[in-house]
């Protein structure tokens, strides 16, 4: 009996090392299988993005290349006319969204930008934007208003590659929405983009209610050197609270109006500033009117 | 025919400008980063360098002081194609020794007319 058990269990750990040993063999087999494959995948990608790349380049050169065939194929063309549309400008631009609309990517993105899944409406606002040369947006402003953020998004950074400041109002409200907003550092970006020339293209957002609106507004003139902007954000030194004014401080300092050393100085008389905004303004007082402050 | 080294990491620009300068005529190697990018134009001493600002290892205005400092490369113009478009980044490039400076994006075309400018200069 005690030998019979023994030889039981022998039989028992030789399958459970026969086992072991197939599973450990199957486990490499798989894995060197998924890396081959993602090797193949991705070599297979890269060729296509090179053969994409040098495609397009032959439409910047003389616009009359045949549309690829294929969705693989069309689908890398639409992924580097996202990419290049951005880094190009002129005639450059004017001739990949030509070519792009005359070969239905245009149509193709407006179907993307009313699909049901985010990561698809994000990605046809790119495509979109690439095929754009009429200045058409109101697809674009429809999707500030999206369910998803990262559409919201990714349609405020396409209004801000167009550079069409009449964009800003919206993306303005967008930024301001209760419901579905648009992160206002994402509307600071897209308004910097379209480059408004006066303060007053920067419309409602002198006027928010919403502290961060107001700061954008400020700091969106400081950047853009709005010197028409620099009795409005002097304004901001007194209404707004400790993030406001440092926001407009800084714009101001941007300015670099000595007219505004004064009401900077003012705003430190203010008792309800915090003592970092304290500090920061003091820096900025020092470095515009070249004095120092003992705080 | 003239030699031209692109120091550019975005492979979409580095590849459109190589392609143009070389539809253009031009003898072109393309490298991507800073450090390799002064490494070859050591080497190949080309007649013409265009050169992005923000790169890794060593950055557009590292590589372009480098080649100021040495005698060899000192008068190689350099093309600075950057993104950055303040002023200030203006005024340090050509603090640094930058003879042409276009911003992104760009165009083609601009950026043929003033290679051409630079290697007949």
């Amino acid at each position: 009996m005690p030998e019979f058990a023994a030889t039981g269990f022998e039989a028992v750990a030789a399958i459970l090392l026969a086992g072991s040993v197939v599973l450990v063999v199957a486990m490499i087999v798989a894995a060197v299988s998924i890396r081959a494959v993602g090797w193949l995948v991705a070599a297979s990608r890269h060729g296509r993005d090179q053969w994409a790349r040098t495609f397009l380049f032959g439409v910047l050169a003389d616009g009359e290349e045949q549309a690829p065939r294929g969705p693989l194929r069309q689908r890398a063309v639409a992924d580097t006319a996202m990419r290049l549309s951005s880094k190009l400008r002129g005639a450059d631009r004017a001739a990949l969204a030509n070519w792009l609309q005359s070969h239905g990517y245009r149509q193709r993105a407006v179907e993307m930008m009313r699909s049901s899944f985010a990561i698809r409406r994000a990605r046809g606002t790119r495509l979109f934007v690439a095929a754009l040369c009429d200045r058409e947006t109101g697809p674009l402003l429809e999707l500030l208003e999206d369910r998803d953020a990262r559409v919201r998004a990714a349609a405020a950074r396409a209004l801000g590659q167009c550079g069409i400041s009449t964009a800003v109002p919206f993306l303005v409200r967008a930024a301001q929405s209760g419901t579905r907003p648009l992160p206002v550092s994402v509307a600071a970006m897209s308004i910097i983009h379209t480059a408004p020339r006066s303060a007053r293209g920067l419309g409602l957002a002198w006027d928010s209610d919403n502290p961060a609106i107001a700061a954008m507004a400020a700091e969106v003139a400081g950047f853009l050197h709005l010197t028409d902007a620099r009795v409005r954000i002097e304004r901001l030194l007194v209404a707004g609270d400790s993030p406001v004014v440092v926001s407009a401080a800084t714009a101001l300092q941007r300015l670099g109006d000595p007219r505004s050393t004064d009401a900077i100085a003012r705003s430190l008389e203010r008792e309800d500033v915090q003592p970092w905004a304290r500090i920061a303004l003091h820096g900025i007082y020092a470095d515009m009117h070249g004095v120092r402050l003992e705080p | 025919m003239a030699k031209v080294i692109v120091i550019e990491d975005d492979p979409d620009i580095s590849l459109l400008v190589s392609h143009k300068l070389r539809s253009s005529g031009h003898d072109v190697e393309v490298e991507t980063d800073g450090q390799a990018g002064l490494a070859a134009v050591r080497s190949v001493k080309p007649e013409l360098v265009i050169l992005d600002w923000m790169m890794p290892r060593m950055n557009g205005i590292e590589v372009c002081e480098a080649m100021r400092a040495d005698p060899e490369l000192a008068e190689i113009p350099v093309l600075m194609l950057t993104a950055k478009a303040q002023e200030i980044d203006l005024e340090r490039a050509y603090g640094v020794g930058v003879d042409e400076y276009i911003q992104k994006p760009f165009s083609t075309r601009e950026l043929v007319v003033r290679v051409e400018r630079l290697l007949s200069a």
